[in-house]
Parts: structure tokens; sequence; C-alpha cells
């Protein structure tokens, strides 16, 4: 079976990792991470208020906001809702106006119809009777 | 003592503090090569490993104890140096730098570095690996840690990080060979 490093030509070099570091560097690296998490620990403090606070200020801008389009929308469904009725009266008032005019108009129409229809029916019946009378008849009549 | 231990007094906010110290130095060391081989430069190696602890710090309490300390700690140590490296990424983004030619200068300028000529070399040809390759021929090669643990640190299988070990070894060794 094949050693995981059989194919590696380059062996015989050193698996150290040729790097070092400053002297001491690992013993302030303790202190400092340390230091670190106390600062983390004391804005994370600062933070925890700031955790409670921030939803409770999110929260009542959203209640806020909700309530004030609600009470818009309520304004102005109600403008709506006016502005509606008075339209729905108007158009009730012209249509009142328009079918009582109508009315009237029929009834004048209606009239003119039936007196310009005896005018007619008078001048056909004058024209017929004429019709049937002979140019003789007619002078003997008129003289 | 046992990690088992040190979890569970991590979680005790009375013996928090205490067992914390004891956590840095244990892992510090570990934690600062497995860091250093991935950005190479000291002082960006010594900022992400604080970052390390203080996550570590913040985040004790949700630590589910699904995987071992060790491969937890391993793990953001990880995150944390490749995040870096891809804001280190994103600054450089009007340059023509790649991110292998910024390790080699990090390299370059590395006064820490106290390799030989042979070893500079092959630091060269590691930095030329694509990421996910270099992390796994550093785990291997150099912190010499098991191929079930360093699956366990990146989430990949053995077997596909055989391959990538054995792949990086090769164009190690051909770059090896171009460079002699």
């Amino acid at each position: 079976m094949k050693t995981e490093n059989e194919n590696i030509h380059f062996d015989h070099l050193s698996r150290k990792y040729p790097a070092k570091v400053p002297e001491g560097y690992f013993d302030a690296l303790t202190g400092k991470v340390m230091d670190k998490s106390r600062e983390v620990n004391f804005s994370a403090r600062g933070k925890v208020s700031v955790r409670f606070v921030k939803p409770a200020i999110g929260f009542a801008a959203s209640v806020l906001v909700f309530f004030t389009l609600v009470f818009l929308q309520k304004e102005k469904i109600f403008q709506d809702e006016k502005q509606f009725n008075q339209a729905l009266n108007q158009t009730f008032d012209v249509e009142l106006l328009l079918k009582y005019h109508l009315s009237d108009q029929t009834i004048f129409e209606a009239l003119n119809d039936s007196e310009a229809d005896n005018q007619s029916t008078n001048d056909s019946l004058e024209s017929e009777l004429l019709a049937s009378v002979s140019e003789y008849e007619l002078f003997d009549l008129t003289h | 003592m046992s990690d088992d231990n040190l979890i569970g007094r991590l979680k005790d906010p009375k013996q928090k503090r205490l067992a914390f110290h004891e956590l840095v130095t244990i892992y510090r060391e570990k934690l600062y090569w497995h860091i250093r081989k991935i950005v190479i430069s000291h002082d960006d190696t010594d900022d992400i490993l604080q970052n390390v602890f203080v996550k570590v710090w913040n985040n004790i309490d949700t630590f589910r104890e699904e995987s071992s300390l060790y491969t937890w700690l391993f793990r953001i140590a990880t995150n944390e140096a490749l995040t870096f490296l891809s804001k280190q990424r994103r600054k450089r983004i009007f340059f023509v730098e790649s991110e292998e030619d910024y390790l080699l200068t990090q390299l370059e300028a590395d006064e820490y570095f106290d390799g030989d000529e042979i070893q500079k070399k092959l630091m060269c040809q590691v930095l030329k690996l694509p990421k996910k390759q270099r992390l796994v021929f550093n785990m291997k090669y150099f912190d010499g840690m098991k191929f079930t643990e360093i699956a366990e640190v990146l989430n990949l299988t053995t077997g596909a990080l055989k391959a990538s070990y054995h792949h990086a070894c090769k164009k190690i060794e051909e770059g090896l060979k171009k460079d002699v």
C-alpha cells in the first residue's frame, strides 16, 4: 500500500514552517486577548441596553405608523363617503330634475303632437271633401 | 485537561474568564501558525488571531459541541484568514496584483521569515497553489494533521483531500524542478 508521502520528492526539506515570531509574542498575546475580551464585555453591557431599547423603539414606531395609517385611511374613507353621498345626492337631484323636466317635456310634446295631428286630420278631411265635389257643384255652391 | 471539561467551564459565567485564559494558552501557537501560513505576514496574523479569540469568547455559548473544540477553533481561524484575504483582494481591485503576487510580496517583506534559499523556493511554490490546495498542503505537510482532521475542519471528504494534496505535491515538485 502506498504511503501518503511516497510521491513527495521534496520530503527531505524541513517540515517546520520557516518563520519565527517576535520574542515574547505568545505571552503578550494572551494578555492582549484577555484585555480585548474585557473590552468586548464592557461594550456588550452598553449594547445590552441598546439591544433591548432598539426593539422597543422599533415596536413603538411601527405601532405609531400603523395607527397613523389606519387613522389616515379612516379619514380618507369617510371623506370619500361624504364625497360619495354628496355626489349621490347631486346625481339624485339631477335625475329628479331631469325626470320631471322630461315628463313636462313629454307632456308638452304630446300635446303639440295631438294638436298637430288634429290639424293634419282637418286638413286631410277638407281636401278629401273638396276632391269629392265636382267643379260645377263647387261653382253652384259658391254662387 | 479534556476539551469537554474546558468547554463546560467556558460556558459557566463564573469560570469563563479563567477557562478562556487556559484556552488561549493551549491553542494560541497552533492557531497562530495555521493563520500565518495562510496570510504570511506576522502583523496580519496577529490581528486575525486576536479576532478569532474574541469570536470564541463571544460565541462559546452557541458552540453545540457537534465537532471537537480543536476543529471548531481551526474552522473559525481558517474562515477569518480566508475572509481577510478576500477583503485584501477587494482592496486591490484597482491594481493588477493577484493574490499570489500579493502573498509573494508579503513573503519577501516578512522580516520574521528565517528559512534558507531552498525553503524560500518551496514557500514560493506553495503560494502559487490554488487556495484550497494550499490549505490542504499546509495542514498536511507542515502541521502533520490527519486527513480525517483536515476533512472536519474544511468540511470536505478525505478522498477529495487526498487528491488535492497529491495534485499540490506534484505542482510543487514540478515548480521546484523548473526553478533549479
